[in-house]
């Protein structure tokens, strides 16, 4: 934690509106990219970041400031973003991504595959695979590079629970990319023009 | 053919004792599971340290900033909806249970013509309470008048200041939970 980033604390948590600003300012990427994972849809992150700060403008002062403000914000944006898709009660997976493994036709295409926007996409529709808590604790590990233990306190789970959690997860992500990959390659197979 | 530990060792090779990633290499020539699992595991690496963190549209912190006012309104008319609520409900509560003891104690026309002559008695208990005090500071001395005036204001002032203040504090601010 900064210097001027402690002095911020000290001053939200008095009720300084520009010292929290300056938290939201610096915060504001890694919790919108937790909201953005794990509801996979720029709207619903942004109304999700926008609550987890509200949420955490209302509970500053109750913030410890020896536990580290990052895992303490993303827990919040977690557990938000967490109960949402539980409201929402419907399958973590859309009717457009049903589709997709329906309709072989909908497979990406190579151009498609490429560059980092198709990835990010690619990515992004095989997150939402996962359910919402193995989600989190991916994105938490590889974006938010937080540790197991930083993992468990933030979702409340023990350190062993989180790596079974992840392990799972890649697997998932891991067999769901490989079934992608031959899908594509058969889609090239039967646009070939020998065929 | 069993996958484990393989599957394992292929999400943490960098954990991998010499011998076990020898195991490890002998295993994939013969497994096609595993090698389609490594391949899987290595383009999501790759995906993962390619991929730039997602970011907010500019301007996060200004709408941010912007929404924080109209928020702590909406807030403040909850509180002030759900204090009106304590309160109605409270008053519903005590006047029910007076009028249940009452009707439990008599009958209902007895009650019914016992709350009706208190209302239309209270004029006239005001008139007699009016006329009381009227009698006792006309026969007081001054000095005495003054000063039971003085502990009556200071006292009303007292009360109501506080009040006043928190009430004001309670539209303002509502309540905030420390």
């Amino acid at each position: 934690m900064s210097p001027s980033e402690s002095e911020w604390l000290v001053n939200a948590q008095k009720g300084d509106d520009e010292a929290f600003a300056n938290l939201v300012n610096q915060y504001q990427t890694p919790v919108y990219n937790l909201c953005y994972r794990l509801l996979g849809n720029p709207q619903e992150a942004e109304d999700a970041a926008q609550e987890t700060f509200w949420r955490a403008y209302q509970a500053i002062r109750r913030y410890d400031r020896d536990r580290p403000f990052a895992t303490w914000l993303l827990s919040i944006a977690a557990h938000y973003c967490i109960d949402q898709q539980r409201k929402r009660r419907l399958p973590t997976m859309e009717i457009e991504d049903w589709m997709e493994e329906i309709v072989p036709d909908n497979f990406p295409s190579p151009e498609k595959m490429v560059g980092q926007n198709q990835q990010n996409e690619v990515l992004q529709r095989l997150l939402k695979k996962l359910n919402p808590q193995d989600r989190a604790v991916l994105v938490m590990r590889y974006w938010s590079e937080f540790s197991e233990e930083e993992i468990g306190r933030t979702l409340k789970m023990s350190p062993s629970a989180v790596k079974s959690r992840l392990h799972r997860a890649r697997l998932k992500l891991a067999t769901l990319i490989h079934a992608e990959q031959i899908g594509t390659e058969e889609r090239i197979q039967d646009e070939s023009p020998a065929f | 053919m069993n996958h484990q530990p393989f599957e394992l060792w292929l999400l943490e090779p960098d954990d991998l004792e010499p011998e076990q990633r020898q195991e490890l290499e002998d295993h994939l020539k013969n497994c096609s599971v595993c090698r389609q699992t490594q391949s899987g595991i290595n383009r999501l690496n790759a995906m993962i340290t390619q991929i730039e963190p997602a970011t907010p549209a500019p301007g996060f912190t200004a709408r941010f900033q912007a929404s924080l006012e109209m928020r702590r309104k909406k807030q403040h008319q909850k509180q002030v909806r759900r204090a009106l609520l304590v309160l109605g409900s409270m008053l519903m509560l005590i006047s029910l249970v007076i009028f249940g003891s009452l009707l439990l104690t008599g009958s209902f026309v007895k009650t019914l013509g016992l709350l009706i002559g208190t209302i239309a008695n209270i004029p006239l208990q005001i008139e007699g309470f009016r006329y009381i005090f009227y009698f006792w500071t006309t026969n007081l001395p001054d000095s005495i008048q003054v000063l039971l005036s003085f502990t009556i204001s200071s006292w009303v002032f007292l009360l109501l200041i506080p009040w006043i203040l928190t009430f004001v504090r309670f539209n303002q601010q509502g309540v905030e939970v420390k």
